[in-house]
């Protein structure tokens, strides 16, 4: 746990991040956004004392900042900037072994460590004798993420990791982050600038503006009361889109369904399930609604898949795009898990809205 | 030809005196120079390291023979003066390019070497110095190679150096002391050239 107690940064005579007091909880990413020059980036750096508080105090797990040495603080630490921020004249190996090395761990240990972390990265192990120029932006932002966690800290700082990387790139590193910090759980204070990327990945947003806190919740809450205009500005006229991506489409999930062979479909006499998914050998050739068939109509429709981690907006998307109302949920490991009707998920964010105009 | 080999035994001495010179001048002007170079890079030193920059910039494009010439007038004939104005002359490569190249390694490495824990000396050994080897060798070639040029000019102050062969082959006008001297100070300078490509290219996989 990371305490904020009355936090003050001055510079001159300019306060740079004014009388914070926050409480940032274990095992979840609080992101801090706002414009530039809002205090984000000092209020990190304090964190692992790059930047000396000129007031206040933080504490991590109730023991100030102050009663640890520096250097071993920012040892115990992970922290992870722009890509370019690796080591041009090390190695790969070199640059993740880098902490681990400065505490001095036995050699064996280490190369454990180091191969254990490309595993879990989803990069060769052949890539630890190449130099950081021979990789891909999104492959040394990785590297960057392995060099934070090698002594496997409790703590991740991350000042803008993925600004300097292109949309696309963008997007799997965010996806790449949320799945590893789901198997991780560090407390990870995050900067960006970004609020898709803060929305997308944050479990607290912490919005700023001329070195105050203004506003430090859950996304949703964010986004549903944003606390002034300011916020309102930030979170941009899309507010209320945005807010479909956090709902997930696993929620309205239905379980009616079953699966029959190609040569079936013309026995069903009486349907007991809402929707029939038609499996020809390894694939899916389509699928059948209860109401079309009663209907009488020729009512094989092809099958837009997706993935257990689909939110809302996309599969709105999807499905428009598609000239489909339904949307069947196919998960990697598990097969078929049931499906979502376009419906469903328009009814419910109504619903939510109606709530709180109300 | 004949020349060279009727007076082999003092031409190979002037060569043995000459690098002697270039190598008690330059020495010193390595040393001196990464380590103000090192210190005009600091950051609280980043604008009196501009200023020297550019003041060097400046000095560096006086002839050699003139700066010899100022540094005689305060110091007279004698090997102190070759070897003042020689430091003098080679330091300002290798500070320049020291300093140059520190300044050029992006902050954000320096900063994610702060924020991992090292401390300011493995900072500077681990991190800056590898980093911006090669700028600091091409300042080092430079003033050797200057050296051994300008080395030869130390024989109009007094100091038998190759130069003394040029200079009487000037004076008596023969061809093949001109060509001797000339060349052997040429093949000098040629091979620190090939000496320091060789150790740059050890360095040249990361930049």
């Amino acid at each position: 746990m990371i305490e904020f107690i009355n936090l003050s940064k001055k510079f001159k005579e300019k306060y740079a991040v004014k009388n914070l007091n926050l409480t940032f909880n274990d095992g979840e990413i609080s992101v801090l956004i706002g414009p530039s020059g809002c205090g984000k980036t000092t209020t990190l750096k304090m964190i692992n004392r790059l930047i000396e508080p000129t007031e206040g105090n933080i504490k991590i797990n109730n023991k100030s900042i102050f009663d640890f040495d520096e250097i071993s603080l920012r040892r115990s630490i992970g922290y992870v900037i722009q890509e370019i921020g690796l080591f041009p004249h090390y190695t790969i190996y070199k640059n993740i072994s880098i902490v681990p090395e400065l505490l001095k761990w036995e050699k064996g240990k280490i190369d454990k460590r180091v191969n254990e972390l490309m595993d879990l990265i989803n990069l060769p192990r052949t890539y630890l004798n190449r130099c950081p120029k021979e990789l891909s932006g999104g492959e040394k932002q990785r590297i960057g993420v392995a060099r934070a966690l090698a002594s496997d800290p409790e703590i991740l700082l991350m000042d803008e990791p993925f600004g300097a990387i292109d949309p696309i790139n963008r997007k799997s590193l965010q996806d790449f982050f949320v799945e590893l910090q789901k198997a991780l759980k560090k407390t990870v204070i995050f900067v960006t600038h970004d609020i898709l990327e803060a929305i997308k990945i944050g479990d607290r947003i912490g919005i700023m503006k001329d070195g105050e806190m203004i506003q430090f919740d859950k996304p949703q809450e964010i986004l549903k009361r944003p606390k002034n205009k300011f916020v309102e500005e930030l979170l941009g006229v899309n507010r209320n889109i945005l807010r479909l991506t956090l709902n997930k489409v696993l929620d309205f999930v239905k379980k009616d369904f079953k699966i029959i062979n190609k040569d079936e479909v013309k026995e069903i006499k009486n349907f007991n399930d809402s929707l029939y998914i038609i499996k020809n050998e390894n694939n899916y050739d389509g699928f059948i609604l209860k109401k079309d068939f009663e209907k009488g109509r020729d009512c094989i429709r092809e099958i837009v898949f997706i993935n257990e981690n689909e939110n809302f907006l996309d599969t709105i998307i999807l499905l428009l795009s598609k000239g489909e109302k339904v949307a069947v949920i196919k998960c990697i490991e598990r097969g078929i898990m049931g499906y979502v009707e376009i419906n469903d998920l328009i009814r419910a964010f109504e619903k939510e809205e109606y709530e709180l105009s109300n | 030809m004949n020349y060279l080999i009727n007076n082999f035994r003092e031409i190979l001495s002037l060569t043995f005196i000459h690098i002697l010179v270039t190598l008690l001048s330059t020495l010193p002007a390595i040393i001196f120079g990464v380590l103000f170079g090192i210190i005009f890079s600091r950051k609280k030193l980043i604008s009196l390291g501009n200023f020297f920059l550019n003041i060097f910039g400046i000095l560096q494009s006086i002839p050699s023979i003139a700066f010899i010439a100022i540094i005689f007038m305060y110091t007279g004939i004698g090997i102190k003066t070759v070897i003042i104005s020689l430091f003098v002359y080679s330091i300002v490569p290798v500070i320049y390019n020291t300093t140059s190249s520190l300044l050029l390694i992006p902050d954000e490495v320096i900063e994610a070497g702060k924020g991992m824990g090292l401390n300011r000396s493995q900072i500077l050994f681990k991190i800056e110095l590898p980093i911006s080897i090669r700028g600091i060798l091409s300042g080092i070639r430079t003033s050797l190679t200057i050296n051994i040029a300008t080395a030869t000019v130390a024989t109009v102050i007094g100091v038998d150096t190759l130069g003394k062969i040029i200079l009487i082959g000037l004076r008596v006008r023969r061809l093949d002391m001109l060509w001797v001297g000339g060349i052997i100070v040429a093949i000098l300078a040629i091979f620190v050239d090939l000496i320091f490509e060789k150790i740059e290219n050890l360095s040249l996989k990361w930049a």
